[in-house]
């Protein structure tokens, strides 16, 4: 018989300035509820355990199907969204927190525009703007759709830099997720024919060469996408773009 | 992070961190192999071991050849690999996958490898440059006979097989060679069965050297 109340210790922080408090939440159990139900519940009410009245948990969403990324936060030490968190499959008391390697915005939002900022570095798209039209692309074989559509559902959720040894303050490595992404446009037989800028922006300090192959990242990503097979992939082409090999 | 990128876009890293691990496998690798296979005839008896020696201390050119083919690899590697260890932040109680521990086994291996190279080269190298004592089957047995210094080789042999075996494994996919998990997985028992082999025929060298 699951207990009729759960208990959930969350991370507060009010400002990047002010200093990070816990409180901690006793919410009446429901099935089938989730981090975000636990969330808004505590918005109805916002009262902590000893009854002592609080702000609302300040965090952000959007799909709540785990395709958008956006209430990726830390739950019970591990990087995860929110919203596929089910709490009959979590040990109580629940621990929440926001993600470490980002700059925290407030409570359990943190910005994570640098992951975007990585994308718009890498030119991780396919340039076919101009003046008239270019017509259709060439065709792509099934099997090599099937590769590339897994690292097409990459959202950016940020969780394989959280769990990425290799990513902190301390470390310039831009993470798995761009490098993936680069994989994809570099396999695209139009974007192809950026293939060697996206490698060279990969070939600078924190760029490819520094990931330490931890692996984390494969084990976290909710999306299942083959990150290590990326970044090996990307380490080949880059290998191969050194030998003058690379095939254009 | 991330955001430190465009700040520092810097493309001598690049070859820098390459040719870390590059040097780990040529010379520095290439030379354990032959250093374990030149110690073992230590299993064949002092005299064919002594005249090893003999033989590898009387090559031509040998100081300019351990500089620069021994020397200033290991020495590279090494300062590298410590800069790299301080840019890693280990986070086992968090994630306690395989290959993160290993990632962080790497880390703690390599520097007791640093250690136990440094004395070794020191003891049986340098200082008998320093002190004009000959290197020879005596020599090795009587400092091994120490129980301290025979735990301490044993330790540094395990660190340094390690990182050995497992460094392999990296290098195949820093390189781009190894690809997918399966290709991977294969690489992980060659290197480890490759890694225990040397481990197991480094001490039965240092076991004969001191019966």
């Amino acid at each position: 018989m699951r207990k009729e109340k759960i208990t959930l210790k969350i991370k507060r922080q009010d400002s990047p300035q002010l200093k990070p408090r816990w409180e901690t939440f006793s919410l009446k159990y429901r099935p089938g509820m989730n981090i975000i139900t636990c969330l808004m519940d505590i918005r109805k009410n916002p009262r902590t355990l000893d009854g002592m009245k609080t702000t609302p948990v300040k965090w952000e969403q959007n799909c709540l199907e785990e395709v958008c990324g956006s209430c990726t936060m830390i739950i019970n030490g591990r990087v995860r969204q929110a919203c596929a968190a089910l709490v009959d499959k979590l040990e109580d008391p629940i621990t929440v927190e926001p993600m470490k390697k980002f700059p925290l915005v407030c409570d359990l939002v943190v910005d994570r525009s640098s992951m975007f900022e990585t994308l718009k570095h890498a030119k991780a798209w396919v340039p076919i703007d101009g003046t008239y039209d270019v017509g259709p692309g060439p065709r792509i074989e099934p099997e090599k759709q099937q590769e590339m559509y897994q690292l097409t559902r990459c959202m950016t959720c940020g969780c394989c830099l959280e769990a990425c040894p290799q990513v902190n303050a301390h470390s310039p490595f831009i993470g798995p997720a761009v490098i993936s992404q680069v994989r994809l446009f570099n396999a695209n037989p139009t974007g192809r024919s950026n293939a060697r800028e996206r490698l060279e922006s990969l070939m600078i300090t924190g760029g490819a060469q520094d990931c330490g192959n931890a692996q984390n990242c494969v084990e976290v990503c909710p999306l299942h996408i083959p990150l290590t097979t990326s970044i090996a992939e990307i380490n080949k082409q880059i290998t191969l773009k050194l030998l003058g090999m690379l095939k254009e | 992070m991330p955001n430190q990128l465009q700040k520092n876009p810097d493309v001598a890293h690049f070859y820098l961190r390459r040719l870390h691990s590059l040097l780990g496998v040529i010379p520095v690798s290439a030379f354990l192999v032959e250093h374990m296979i030149a110690n073992s005839f230590i299993l064949k008896g002092p005299e064919a071991y002594n005249s090893v020696i003999q033989a590898l201390r009387s090559l031509p050119f040998l100081v300019p050849l351990e500089i620069l083919l021994i020397g200033f690899p290991l020495a590279y590697h090494s300062v590298y690999g410590i800069y790299i260890t301080l840019t890693g932040s280990a986070n086992t109680a968090s994630y306690s996958y395989l290959r993160n521990w290993m990632y962080v086994l790497q880390r703690v291996s390599g520097i007791i490898a640093l250690v136990f190279i440094a004395y070794h080269v020191w003891e049986f190298r340098i200082a008998s440059d320093i002190y004009g004592f000959e290197v020879s089957y005596e020599a090795v047995s009587k400092a091994l006979a120490n129980p301290w210094n025979f735990a301490f080789y044993s330790v540094g042999l395990a660190g340094t097989m390690f990182h050995f075996a497992n460094g392999l494994w990296l290098f195949c996919i820093t390189w781009g060679i190894t690809l997918g998990p399966k290709s991977q997985r294969i690489a992980g028992w060659i290197f480890a069965v490759a890694g225990l082999v040397f481990f197991v025929l480094a001490m039965q060298t240092i076991w004969a050297v001191v019966q």
